[in-house]
């Protein structure tokens, strides 16, 4: 059989990095390749070198056996090839119509967009995937995953024989996975060949054929993926034995610290009945958009609720601001990093320390010295990869940038930490680190809410689960009752508390 | 290496390295441009464009415009003239008044913005007439001018201010250098200068780091537009009497010399001493251009070209690094 | 925070309290002892009539020009001597020539009894011009007309001839040799380019007078003008035998340069306009002369035309030279010229 497709000996190396070495990996029709690595492995560059957006310092790319010079996305597109990135690559302002044809709009006889044409190929689209949102929608409006699956039927909608995931289902519940899944089967039963970027290895267990593991720029093995073990993979990725995904823990639970009495949004959110304990790691499970970090949110202060009930150590407490949360000890990693969780053209030191500035006043003024040496702590602390202090945190890979974010929740005293998506597009030694990181926090007593759509996480980490369903807690679980199957009632509504 | 060439301190090198490159070839080819007296009128000329473009940064770099500043130049300008020549109010008082209604209009810009949610562009824009229009108002439509023959010690104090010289070295000037290294104090090693390059570099990630954003933006507002009234009074200064129409464009010009001096307009970049480069640059252009002798026209010209030209140099050094 | 509050809003209140002050309180020499209901606005129409007086629209160049406000000043006088009310209108500067055509098509609709129009720009006014006479409208203008002449009658300096006095003056200072650095205000607007053509025709007749640069202009800003000199006397060694601002701006830039130099008394200074700072430079011996139109004249002479339109007279598209003079330390006290630039 033909290969797709071929990419031989690349090398990229960027300053001070050399991303990618030697790299050699082909595509057969049909299959879906699994590509795994932590991050920073160079699965992201390899990907991008192949859709034109970085060019290769060495090597060269053969598509149907023939050699091709892909120099920008543009080109990439007229061989067949269509990636869906982890970073959306979509506007917020215009319809889905017109984000999913951009560039590619069919005009009408008077030179015009064809809209009509617009609206029914979209459609056709919307139910292909099985997603009820209309075409004219404007994609701001979308949620998260939503927009996730607009990005995978733009990619489908080009007719690409060579199709790239990366991380696709990182905001995706159960059933649209399952539904994605389908699609892939289909579409390589059409020929097309596919790689798949994950750090999911249940999802790679139902689809892949084949498996890549990458690590730091260097190809280490592929093989036919039945013939690839857990362990084995995840040593290869990580060059160590990892025995346990989630380490072990013995929690020490003390008195209440927080409960979320009422939190209520019109036609939103109707919480009550929260509660946290000192040391406690607590989960708030549920599909996308049922009200999870709305209500984290609501608590910290960033958003306005109607009505809003909360008490720490007891004491009502009114929290309007963010900085009120802060001040009452409470800390908040968003969901999305990049669009709040940091201000990516600044550098690290800046980062780390924004949640408290005004600690590191000397005589009056700020002292660098101070604000460096606080930075210093988190980074060896919790091993940040950065060339200097000053690296712009825009640079960082999604790993380190999390970590970063972490860091300037530890660099305040706070009593509760609630983590949105914690582990979201980063790799498996990191989120080990984080893991730890975690429980390190319960053991000095803290109180931490987890947010998280990765079931075996909430599971693997949690004492005690909330979860939640259109706005709703639906569901409390502890420990000993947690199973995927249990929450997943819960989150879908099929059983209500 | 390329993250040397990405780095703040390398942007400003940058810019110095041009002005003195300007600064060797207006030496070589034009005559008297290296006498000393024509360097510390340079100076002079060049201070009022300095304290604007100081006043300017602060507030791009929180993440907005201020198109009202050469307005509030004005304003000013005329509210101390006023003071000084109908209400014989004394000189430091008079420019301390100044000041304040600088104070004011600032604090109105920032609350249209953080509070009324307007956008800078179009708030800044609004208050540009309103302020001008109050200016006009309260001047008359006339100079107000202070005649040594009416106030004596008010007309010798802004002479002296405006167009005096200490050794040859210009007053105005030593404002502007002592101004600009409170300024660089402040932006640099204070906590309100660093909420302003958090705030202006994502505003949401800035508060929901709890910083207090609507506070830090009407600040930065505040502090532009009283180096603005202090821009008026000084123009006041050195004519000896106020303009209603002084500081026209000025607001421009003041964004010229920040953009030039590499502060960015998306906001979280920029310094004070790239501003006064910016506006230094400006500076001798004019006066290179002036003492050839070469039309005013031209002069639009080439300062329109070396904005253009610093903004895309910016963009290609970043495009290179890959950002 | 509060308290910064608290102090910002007690200022605005001052500023507030001030400008009251300010809008009440006259400048000196423009205003006519008797009160009479007369506006004065920049922007606004009004068309209040409710006093049952005619009216008169004036739309003039500039609303911060000492010349302008005393042609203003001439207007209101021989109003009232008449018993009409006036209504007199600026744009901002004299580079909103939309502006002013915006005023003019206004000032039509108010169907006034005469209207009288400065036009920023000869040819874009002519349009505007054009339907005003066609209302029916009695119109005079001052200082400067449309190349069309709609206007009945034309009140101004020639400019050209005013500037060609003004050199002679200047060179005969110099003694007919020398350099001069000539300095205009705005570019495009027909008095100041006229100024500029009638000096340097002047020039030409003295071979040994050098006019050193070609146009300059400060963009009617004091402080550009004065950079501006400042910069031409660096590059010739303040060398320089005269120095000429063609207009009240330029003028008194160029005054302040070489007064903050140090060189007044030994370069010649003269220019156009005579405004109170002028004059005051005129006595410090500064400025050595400045050629003062008689805009006082103009706006008094523009409304006694409308009536004579009212009262049948053909004007016949006659243009009236209200004349200037140069006014000097020596001449400056007498009643002649008191007359004209201290109306």
């Amino acid at each position: 059989m033909e290969k797709l497709l071929e990419m031989e000996h690349i090398s990229k190396n960027f300053p001070g990095v050399k991303a990618l070495d030697d790299i050699n990996i082909d595509l057969y029709p049909g299959e879906v390749h699994a590509l795994v690595g932590e991050n920073g492995a160079g699965k992201s560059t390899l990907m991008k070198i192949l859709n034109g957006v970085y060019q290769p310092d060495c090597g060269r790319i053969l598509v149907g056996g023939k050699e091709v010079h892909i120099s920008d996305t543009h080109a990439a597109h007229k061989l067949g090839i269509n990636i869906v990135f982890q970073e959306f690559n979509l506007c917020n302002a215009i319809s889905v119509s017109n984000n999913i044809f951009i560039g590619r709009h069919k005009h009408n006889k008077w030179g015009m967009v064809d809209d009509k044409w617009l609206y029914s190929e979209t459609k056709k689209l919307m139910d292909y995937m099985r997603l009820d949102i209309d075409p004219n929608t404007i994609l701001g409006e979308l949620s998260v995953a939503e927009k996730q699956l607009v990005e995978i039927a733009k990619a489908i909608s080009t007719n690409a024989k060579i199709l790239v995931f990366d991380e696709p289902t990182s905001a995706l519940t159960e059933k649209e996975i399952e539904r994605l899944f389908e699609i892939i089967k289909t579409l390589c039963s059409e020929g097309c060949g596919i790689f798949y970027i994950s750090h999911r290895m249940e999802e790679l267990d139902s689809i892949a054929d084949r498996i890549t593991v990458l690590r730091d720029g260097q190809h280490i093995d592929t093989r036919n993926y039945k013939d690839m073990s857990r362990d084995d993979m995840i040593r290869m990725m990580v060059g160590r034995e990892l025995n346990n995904q989630y380490p072990d823990f013995k929690r020490n639970i003390g008195a209440v610290i927080l409960e979320i009495d009422r939190v209520f949004v019109p036609e939103q959110l109707d919480i009550s009945g929260i509660q946290v304990r000192e040391g406690e790691i607590v989960g708030f499970a549920g599909l996308c958009g049922a009200g999870r970090t709305e209500t984290a949110r609501a608590v910290f202060g960033a958003d306005r609720a109607k009505e809003i009930q909360v008490k720490i150590l007891g004491k009502p407490v009114k929290i309007s601001t963010p900085k009120d949360a802060i001040e009452h000890g409470i800390g908040y990693l968003t969901d999305d990093r990049k669009q709040n969780g940091l201000a990516l053209r600044l550098d690290v030191e800046k980062n780390i320390n924004m949640t408290c500035y005004p600690m590191f006043l000397k005589n009056g003024l700020y002292s660098q010295r101070l604000a460096d040496e606080n930075a210093r702590k988190y980074i060896d602390s919790i091993n940040i990869k950065t060339p200097s202090i000053r690296q712009t945190v825009q640079n960082l890979s999604g790993g380190n940038q999390q970590k970063v974010v972490l860091s300037k929740w530890l660099s305040r005293e706070t009593q509760i930490l609630i983590f949105d998506e914690p582990t979201r597009g980063i790799d498996v030694g990191a989120k080990y680190e984080i893991y730890k990181l975690m429980n390190e926090l319960s053991k000095k007593r803290k109180g931490i809410i987890m947010i998280s759509s990765d079931l075996p996480e909430i599971i693997g980490m949690c004492d005690r689960v909330y979860v939640f369903c259109r706005g709703r807690v639906t569901g409390i679980l502890s420990q000993s009752e947690l199973s995927q199957e249990r929450i997943l009632r819960y989150a879908a509504g099929i059983d209500v508390r | 290496m390329n993250k040397i060439k990405n780095s703040p301190f390398f942007k400003l090198l940058s810019r110095l390295s041009v002005l003195i490159i300007l600064f060797v070839v207006l030496a070589l080819t034009t005559h008297n441009f290296i006498k000393l007296s024509n360097l510390t009128t340079i100076l002079l000329q060049v201070a009022i464009y300095a304290v604007i473009a100081y006043g300017v940064t602060f507030v791009l770099i929180v993440g907005a415009t201020d198109l009202s500043a050469g307005s509030v130049v004005g304003l000013a300008g005329i509210v101390s003239a006023l003071l000084l020549r109908d209400y014989a109010v004394s000189p430091v008082m008079a420019i301390i008044a100044g000041l304040i209604t600088g104070a004011v209009c600032g604090f109105l810009n920032g609350v249209c913005i953080t509070y009324l949610k307007i956008i800078p562009f179009v708030a800044t824009l609004g208050t540009s007439w309103i302020f001008r229009g109050v200016c006009q108002l309260i001047g008359d439509g006339q100079p107000v001018t202070i005649r040594s023959s009416e106030n004596p010690t008010a007309a010798e104090f802004l002479k002296v201010l405006g167009s005096g010289r200490i050794g040859g070295f210009p007053v105005a000037a030593i404002v502007f250098i002592i101004l600009g290294l409170a300024l660089s104090v402040i932006l640099s090693k204070t906590v309100l200068g660093r909420n302003i390059y958090a705030t202006g570099s994502n505003q949401e990630s800035a508060r929901l780091s709890g910083i207090n954003v609507r506070r830090t933006t009407i600040y930065a507002f505040i502090v532009c537009d009283v180096l603005a009234a202090l821009g008026g009074v000084l123009i006041t200064a050195r004519l000896s009497s106020g303009q209603v129409s002084a500081g026209t464009g000025y607001e421009l010009e003041g964004i010229a010399a920040a953009v030039i001096g590499g502060v960015s307009l998306m906001g979280g970049e920029g310094s004070i001493a790239g501003a006064l480069i910016g506006a230094l640059i400006m500076g001798m252009l004019r006066n290179g251009l002036n003492l050839n002798g070469i039309n005013s026209y031209w002069q639009q010209i080439v300062i329109g070209a070396v904005l253009i030209f610093a903004v895309a140099f910016d963009l290609f050094q970043r495009r290179k690094v890959g950002t | 925070m509060k308290r910064i509050f608290t102090l910002l809003l007690a200022t605005s209140l001052l500023i507030g309290a001030l400008s009251a002050c300010g809008s009440s309180n006259p400048a000196p020499e423009t205003e006519p002892a008797e009160e009479q209901s007369v506006q004065e606005e920049t922007e606004t129409l009004d068309t209040d009539t409710s006093t049952g007086k005619e009216t008169i629209y004036a739309v003039f160049k500039d609303a911060s020009s000492v010349f302008f406000a005393q042609m203003g000043a001439g207007a209101k006088a021989a109003a009232e001597e008449l018993g009409y009310e006036i209504v007199i209108q600026n744009p901002a500067s004299e580079a909103e020539i939309d502006k002013q055509i915006s005023m003019v098509e206004s000032a039509i609709e108010a169907e006034p009894i005469g209207m009288i129009v400065s036009c920023i720009s000869s040819d874009a006014l002519i349009n505007s011009l054009a339907a005003v006479k066609e209302a029916g409208i009695p119109l005079t203008c001052t200082d400067a007309g449309d190349n069309e002449e709609h206007y009945d009658a034309l009140y101004m300096t020639d400019c050209y001839q005013a500037a060609w006095d003004l050199c002679e003056f200047t060179c005969e200072l110099i003694d007919y040799k020398g350099s001069i650095y000539l300095l205009n205000a705005v570019a495009g607007v027909q008095s100041c380019e006229q100024r500029e053509q009638g000096f340097r025709e002047c020039a030409k007749q003295y071979p040994e007078v050098e006019i050193i640069n070609e146009w300059q202009d400060c963009d009617n800003d004091k402080t550009m003008a004065a950079n501006m000199t400042l910069d031409m006397l660096t590059a010739r060694d303040d060398d320089i035998s005269a120095i000429v601002g063609l207009n009240e701006n330029a003028l008194m830039g160029v005054a302040t340069a070489v007064d903050e130099r140090g060189l007044d008394g030994e370069i010649v200074i003269t220019g156009v306009d005579c405004s109170e700072d002028v004059q005051a430079y005129i006595r410090q011996g500064v400025i050595n002369g400045s050629s003062s139109q008689d805009p006082y004249k103009m706006g008094y002479l523009a409304v006694y035309g409308i009536q004579q339109i009212l009262d049948g007279e053909d004007l016949n598209h006659q243009v009236i030279d209200t004349g200037c003079a140069i006014v000097t330390k020596e001449n400056i006290d007498n009643p002649e010229i008191q007359a004209v630039i201290n109306p």
